[in-house]
């Protein structure tokens, strides 16, 4: 009687400890929802895909991965978080321009320090700075986005065209004016052979990120500085000044039949399309995307020249603004200790520089140690990806204001400066009017984005 | 027959059956509310109940919760370029709808007409109606573009000379989208006003020609008549579609030069989603009511007034 009992209890217990594990199993595979921008070549995908499924085997969990299309992602995004259905993690290309810097600020997500703290000393100071965002609920700064990559804005031109036009790459000036001027003169020479080419691509509509990347770029190199890095307002006579010294510089250039009329209502594919189809000699562009998608056809490839900025006007050199890509955990995230750990592991060095490699240097690396271990990123045969490393991993960085208050996200959302851009160039406003309606415009929304010093 | 009229002799003697028929004098009215061809009935139309109130009650409601607050409308109102977007919805649905309903009546007549070719006219006429709006648009962005587009490339190789600015100018612009709109959706109504102008009995017509009429008084005295119902509807129905219409300036101009040439539904997807705030795209959406509900009131007026005279 004992000993059945014995047993009995015996073999309760190993089927109470068998079940516990299985249990314990059980409630350890979990599934994290991941929504991520969809890549731009199919090797961006199949990369994600990749690390997805490298964390899926070291972990034992599984991801429900969703791929977005750049188009769709952002009204998707927001959805969400207003429905509160939200993805554990999510990634878009635009979350630093349009998304993050709000919803940090409304306090919709969940504060990532413990994945990025670790990682600190390897990213750049403005990748860091880039997701140090103002949470308003807590009234305090946080890390509410884990850095992935980055682009600035850099300059394309043919070569074929400036050899055409009688001059080399070496002439390419080095000085604010002559550097544009230097494009005037070949749209003159070509078009005295009736080509119907435009010396400079500048996107100056009201409509997508160009063209207010393209205006704040500009405005900095005149010394523009919208916010402080506390996050209050810098609307100054100084900067008054600078911001009229940037939309004369842009009306001229248009007046002078420099920049395409159509500019003013481009979107964000449409410079890229004008100067692939040789309308342009040269263009401004944020990331590399224009060289790349042309990596299949080695001879174009090369035949497109990426030139560091010129000398601001001041004579000195000019701080690249720089837009740091990144991803989030929305509050309301049903794994966001798994969501963590996911991102911690997608934003170790390697496996980053995997990423950005499949996307085949469309992005910059936000680890300046990726430059150095890996080849890739400074190979003096490439034509493209060493110069834009030099523009904006090595060479002088801001971030882009947003990160210091949201409110100037919602001024690019609301494409103030492209509306100015517009007023001046096709509807006869002075530079001077579209600056004061602009900061007119800058300080309504800033009053609603009051920082807690 | 009038059925209308017809009704209430119906009713009358539905009434009458019914008081004849009585209930079993113990048995209370709930259990007979209860019977099982109630029950049944009620099961049957439970899941059209779910389904309503799943996709149309809760997003309906939903939006207007999201909109309804004082402070969306105070930033829309506010927005500089709202009242623009007023204008231009309001010239889309005055002027884009009305012209093409009557371009369709027109061309519904023309393609009636019996020659050889004309099927296979009809066909071609159609094609920009059959293709999905979204590559149309976009091919027609390329089309008007200043720099890359058809039309001021052919003008520079015949002149040297730079076109006009189709989508940099905002008059322009939107002309070119009520233009395009039109080319869209002509052919849709046109094939409808088709259907109508052969269900007009031809007897009418022959009796007009009898009389003396020329083809003006035919379509004055005859077809104007008895399409005049039929075109009002239509009308109705199509300026209720273009209030939501999203494509066609989405993908024309987007919206520019300068957000000059939104209308109510691209700049409630802007608020909502390129600027980040639902509420007050949900507000912009809203904002259209005023005029989206008499449309739809006229509508179904309309329709049960048709109904009758069948």
């Amino acid at each position: 009687m004992r000993v059945s009992r014995l047993r009995a209890a015996a073999g309760g217990a190993a089927f109470g400890v068998l079940g516990t594990l299985l249990l314990a199993t059980t409630a350890q595979a979990a599934t994290l929802t991941v929504w991520w921008n969809k890549g731009y070549y199919p090797s961006e995908d199949e990369a994600t895909q990749a690390v997805v499924k490298a964390w899926e085997e070291k972990t034992g969990n599984t991801v429900n991965l969703s791929l977005y299309s750049t188009n769709n992602i952002d009204a998707k995004f927001i959805s969400a978080i207003s429905a509160g259905e939200v993805p554990d993690v999510a990634y878009a290309d635009i979350n630093d321009f349009l998304i993050a810097p709000q919803q940090a600020w409304k306090g919709n997500l969940v504060d990532v320090s413990s994945v990025v703290e670790p990682l600190k000393d390897k990213y750049t100071k403005t990748a860091l700075l880039s997701s140090y965002l103002y949470n308003n609920e807590l009234h305090k700064r946080s890390y509410y986005t884990v850095p992935l990559k980055q682009q600035a804005l850099h300059n394309f031109y043919w070569k074929p065209m400036i050899k055409e036009a009688g001059f080399s790459v070496k002439d390419i000036p080095n000085q604010w004016n002559a550097y544009w001027d230097f494009w005037g003169s070949i749209q003159k020479k070509l078009r005295a052979d009736g080509k119907r080419v435009y010396a400079l691509g500048f996107p100056i509509s009201a409509v997508g990120t160009d063209n207010f990347y393209t205006f704040n770029q500009f405005a900095l190199a005149y010394g523009a500085h919208f916010v402080n890095p506390d996050g209050t307002l810098n609307l100054t006579p100084e900067t008054r000044k600078a911001a009229i010294a940037t939309l004369t510089f842009i009306k001229d250039k248009y007046d002078a039949g420099l920049i395409p009329p159509g500019a003013i209502n481009w979107q964000d594919s449409d410079n890229n399309a004008a100067f692939l189809s040789k309308q342009l000699i040269m263009t401004s562009n944020a990331s590399l995307s224009i060289p790349v998608s042309q990596a299949d056809d080695q001879k174009v490839y090369h035949e497109i020249g990426t030139g560091m900025q010129p000398l601001g006007p001041d004579g000195k050199p000019i701080k690249s603004l720089v837009a740091v890509k990144v991803a989030f955990i929305p509050k309301g995230a049903k794994q966001p200790d798994l969501a963590k750990d996911f991102l911690s592991f997608i934003a170790q060095p390697k496996r980053l520089d995997g990423m950005l490699k499949a996307a085949r240097g469309r992005w910059l690396p936000v680890m300046p140690e990726l430059i150095k271990d890996d080849p890739f990123w400074t190979d003096p045969k490439d034509p493209h990806i060493p110069i834009a490393v030099e523009q904006e991993v090595t060479g002088p960085t801001a971030p882009w204001p947003m990160v210091y208050n949201p409110a100037y996200a919602q001024v690019n959302a609301e494409e103030v400066w492209g509306k100015a851009e517009g007023d001046v160039v096709n509807n006869g406003i002075t530079p001077e009017k579209a600056v004061d309606n602009a900061f007119a415009q800058i300080k309504k929304i800033f009053s609603q984005y009051q920082i807690e010093k | 027959m009038n059925w209308r009229k017809s009704r209430p002799q119906q009713n009358q003697a539905a009434s009458a059956s019914l008081r004849g028929a009585r209930l079993p004098a113990d048995e209370p009215l709930a259990s007979h509310r209860f019977s099982p061809e109630n029950l049944w009935g009620i099961a049957f139309i439970l899941p059209y109940l779910a389904v309503f109130c799943l996709f149309v009650i809760y997003p309906i409601g939903y939006g207007l919760w999201l909109g309804l607050r004082l402070e969306s409308f105070e930033a829309l109102f506010s927005d500089p370029i709202y009242w623009r977007t007023v204008v231009n919805t309001l010239l889309l649905i005055i002027v884009g709808v009305n012209l093409k309903m009557f371009l369709a009546l027109l061309l519904s007549g023309f393609f009636l007409q019996r020659y050889r070719l004309m099927p296979l006219l009809l066909l071609i006429f159609i094609l920009p109606w059959a293709m999905p709006s979204i590559p149309t648009f976009i091919a027609v962005r390329w089309l008007l573009n200043s720099q890359w587009g058809l039309i001021n490339n052919v003008i520079w190789a015949g002149w040297q000379v730079d076109g006009p600015g189709w989508l940099t100018d905002p008059t322009l612009a939107m002309g070119g989208v009520i233009v395009f709109y039109i080319w869209k959706w002509l052919p849709f109504w046109t094939v409808i006003f088709i259907a109508g102008r052969t269900a007009i009995p031809e007897d009418l017509y022959e009796a007009g020609r009898v009389d003396g009429a020329n083809k003006i008084e035919l379509f004055r005295y005859v077809t104007f008549p008895m399409m005049a119902s039929l075109y009002l509807i239509c009308t109705v129905l199509s300026m209720i579609w273009t209030l939501g219409d999203y494509n066609t300036v989405r993908f024309i101009t987007g919206g520019g030069p300068t957000l000059s040439t939104h209308v109510l539904a691209t700049l409630g997807i802007r608020d909502a989603f390129e600027i980040g705030e639902p509420s007050v795209g949900m507000a912009a959406v809203i904002s259209a009511l005023p005029v989206l509900v008499p449309l739809v009131v006229l509508l179904v007026w309309r329709m049960n007034k048709e109904r009758v005279q069948l």
